[in-house]
């Protein structure tokens, strides 16, 4: 509820400025009409002058309302104790204290590029458990100095973790740029390969990513490869053989603890091609699994979450992603979920995924992340699929995964826009892409 | 064994090809505006953020408290405001501290550092400076500072990021040329949705492409004729509207706005009716400038219900004033290449123009029984 009233307080303290809130305390009426006029691009002619004056009073209200909050906003805190920020209590925290202990000693000993290394995957690590951005940036920062002075054939490791940063802020040039010079330097790197494969993938290149899995054939185990391999494949007119091998793989795999990641990993592929070849049944149990090993792995709930909406189990979503609400991804699926059984609380799900959105777009970054959920979010909960197909277009042209092909199918859908569906329909039939949702969008499409 | 555990710490990296970001990435708020003779500065800086920065968990148990944050307001000063710096020609301007305050953002509670900047050199408020601003950009290159700056009633905002870390101003420019562009839109705006003056236009337009002879219309025989007759009347209704237009925004004349906008109404079925039954003849530039004095009064109602800026009216009705010929530049030419294209058909006069003033006379008569009566009869207009 308070991030509700700061956010409306928020949203109209903005608009007054733009309405030039100093007009407002000059002269009465005329200034309501002003304020309308300027709000609606609307100008009024003086006949009807009346209701104009009318429906500027009601906005005069609501605006000296706002005022009140957003003045009331900023304040002294009443005592010492009161507690103003929590930090990090999330998965990540254990390794938050890990991570302060190795930049300390970097900053004691800053020319160690084995201890900036070590510091800058922590920082990563974190930040992919609590899901934060701000732990990438902490992670740039701790190899920054080391790209302008170190001579770089000394470490591609340094490379690697350089492109995953650029691969979390959607900069998949720059990271393959950096990957495919870590790559010559040594072409032994597993990350490199994986890190490589995985981005080819999700921009829809499946020839390069297979050709990059299959270095790991024999730098890493079988689980690594085969799920590399599997999860190109299945994407490229081999679901229902990567599905197959990937799970025999996986069963003759110990489950020791050492694996852990992997099967993690693995365990989430299947589950998704699962969902895609429409067998919930094992999908939903390889899902389950994975939770198991997992259950706070922000990339597997809004997948899992994803597969539960399929199939309108919408209260599960509900309760899978309670207290989750700090992660933008999880937050709209909840939303999704809400909007489905009518909760009272969508609307203020919906304003705070609004404002994250447009404070987001202040930030004028070239590569914008928001893209595809952005376009969810118009078609679904602001039924504007103009300006969801136009973010939907947009997203395509940087990734090409399912996700990404039915956003952009919907809102063509949606806009009864089959011609702009073209290059999407295009892609599935090309690449021979399996997914029952999408093949079913498809077929309506057509 | 040892392959097998390097792939553990690197396989920490790889699930995400689709990133689940969250929380916001690190971004503080700068707004600058002006107070009497200060300029004064609101910076919000997050609390997490300040905590990386110089550390503000004293006791080291995962919860910032205001005593903390009190102790460390001190530093806070010498840190921040030594990463923001305002710097008029070569001499930089300094920051004095005026309180501290917290405010709490839908990502968490930020330090609300308010200070004063002063440029001692002159006692002028600068309109043209450098800012420079360097917070946190060595810890973390994703860090954005989002400014704003409020001067005359506009809001200008900029985004400070490492390679974008020192910004140039110039204030003058800036007020008076977004004054003018928004002018302009309003002006163009304005004549495009007024559908009474789009109809007086087109009523005046509609017999450009004839002349009369012998009491009958005719086509006119050349592209150079109908031309001329256009521009006349384009002409005549621009200087007309502009000198109305300038009396009234300028206070020196007023007339009350129902009989401005009758009289609006009234001017639009006469012009219709001319075709008709021809009243001035073929000078209908006359027509274009007796009325257009009226339609001037009706767009200065316009202007004023937008609120003009004190210091900057003559740009703001210039601009005006520009914006509503450019609107209607674009409707003559649009219907009058289409107009001297069907001029010679049988459609021209039998569909077009008798039909068509007819119908203007009849919205234009409603219009001015609405405006004239204060009644309300049809959605348009």
């Amino acid at each position: 509820m308070r991030f509700f009233i700061y956010f409306l307080s928020k949203t109209l303290t903005v608009s007054i400025q733009s309405a030039q809130l100093s007009l407002l305390f000059s002269t009465p009426c005329r200034q309501f009409c002003a304020l309308r006029a300027v709000q609606a691009k609307l100008c009024l002619r003086k006949g009807r002058k009346m209701r104009a004056c009318f429906s500027g009073l009601v906005l005069f209200i609501t605006f000296n309302l706002s005022t009140l909050l957003a003045i009331a906003k900023p304040f002294i805190p009443q005592n010492d104790s009161q507690v103003l920020e929590r930090l990090s209590s999330g998965p990540g925290k254990p390794l938050l204290n890990e991570a302060r202990k190795l930049r300390d000693n970097l900053n004691k000993d800053p020319n160690n590029l084995q201890l900036a290394l070590n510091t800058a995957k922590h920082f990563i690590e974190i930040g992919r458990q609590e899901a934060d951005p701000r732990y990438f940036g902490y992670a740039e920062s701790v190899l920054k100095p080391f790209l302008n002075k170190e001579p770089l054939s000394t470490s591609p490791d340094i490379l690697v973790i350089q492109a995953t940063i650029h691969q979390y802020n959607h900069d998949f040039n720059r990271a393959l740029e950096d990957l495919n010079k870590a790559l010559k330097l040594d072409p032994s790197n597993v990350q490199a390969w994986l890190t490589q494969a995985l981005i080819l993938q999700t921009q829809g290149n499946y020839k390069e990513a297979k050709s990059s899995c299959a270095h790991l054939i024999r730098l890493t185990n079988e689980l690594v490869s085969a799920s590399c391999i599997s999860s190109v494949s299945s994407l490229n007119g081999q679901a229902s053989k990567s599905y197959s091998l990937l799970n025999q793989v996986l069963s003759h795999t110990n489950s020791d603890d050492l694996y852990k990641n992997e099967r993690l990993w693995t365990l989430t592929l299947l589950g998704e091609i699962g969902k895609r070849l429409g067998d919930y049944k094992n999908s939903e149990q390889y899902f389950k699994n994975a939770l198991e090993l997992s259950p706070t792995d922000n990339y597997l709930l809004a997948t899992y979450a994803d597969f539960l909406l399929l199939q309108k189990r919408y209260t599960e979503v509900v309760s899978l992603l309670k207290g989750k609400t700090k992660i933008d991804n999880l937050l709209l699926r909840l939303a999704l979920a809400k909007q489905a059984i009518k909760s009272n609380s969508l609307a203020s799900h919906i304003n705070e995924l609004d404002s994250r959105f447009s404070s987001a777009k202040l930030r004028n970054d070239t590569a914008n992340i928001h893209l595809r959920e952005e376009a969810i979010f118009k078609l679904k909960l602001q039924s504007n699929p103009t300006a969801a197909l136009t973010l939907a277009k947009r997203n395509w042209e940087a990734q090409k995964e399912p996700l990404d092909a039915q956003i952009f199918l919907e809102c063509a859908l949606a806009l009864n826009d089959k011609s702009s569906a073209k290059p999407v329909l295009k892609f599935i039939e090309n690449n021979m892409l399996e997914d029952k949702q999408l093949n079913d969008l498809v077929k309506r499409l057509k | 064994m040892k392959n097998k555990r390097l792939i553990i710490v690197l396989l920490f990296l790889i699930l995400y090809a689709s990133p689940s970001y969250a929380h916001k990435p690190s971004d503080s708020y700068l707004s600058l505006w002006r107070e009497g003779n200060e300029i004064h500065a609101k910076w919000d800086i997050a609390l997490r953020d300040l905590e990386y920065a110089i550390g503000l968990d004293s006791d080291a148990d995962g919860a910032i408290t205001w005593g903390e944050l009190k102790a460390h307001h001190k530093l806070i000063n010498d840190y921040a405001l030594e990463r923001f710096k305002m710097k008029v020609g070569t001499t930089y301007c300094k920051n004095e501290i005026v309180e501290h305050l917290v405010d709490n953002h839908t990502d968490g509670s930020y330090d609300i550092v308010h200070f004063k900047i002063n440029c001692s050199q002159s006692n002028k408020i600068p309109t043209e400076f450098d800012l420079e601003y360097k917070l946190f950009f060595d810890l973390d290159p994703q860090h954005r500072g989002l400014l704003n700056i409020t001067h005359k009633g506009k809001t200008l905002s900029k985004v400070f990021s490492p390679e974008n870390s020192i910004q140039h101003f110039n204030l003058n420019s800036l007020s008076l040329w977004n004054q003018f562009c928004d002018f302009i839109k309003e002006g163009i705006w304005h004549i495009w949705i007024g559908l009474d003056h789009i109809l007086f236009l087109l009523a005046l337009l509609i017999p450009a492409v004839l002349c009369r002879k012998l009491n009958r219309w005719q086509p006119v025989n050349n592209f150079k004729n109908a031309f001329l007759n256009v521009f006349k009347i384009v002409t005549a209704f621009t200087i007309a509207h502009s000198i109305t237009l300038s009396l009234a925004t300028l206070e020196i004349v007023q007339l009350p706005s129902r009989l401005v906008e009758s009289a609006i109404a009234l001017s639009v079925v006469l012009a219709a009716l001319n075709n008709i039954y021809p009243i001035f003849k073929d000078n209908r530039w006359l027509i274009a400038f007796l009325f257009g004095l009226i339609h001037g009064f009706g767009f200065a109602s316009v202007l004023m219900d937008l609120g003009l800026p004190k210091e900057n009216l003559l740009i703001a009705l210039l601009s005006f004033n520009i914006g509503v010929e450019i609107g209607q530049l674009v409707i003559v030419s649009i219907f009058m290449p289409l107009a001297y294209k069907l001029k010679n058909s049988w459609v021209y006069e039998k569909v077009i123009f008798i039909p068509g003033s007819l119908m203007i006379i009849g919205i234009a008569l409603v219009w001015f029984i609405e405006r004239a009566f204060n009644l309300n009869l049809l959605p348009i207009g």
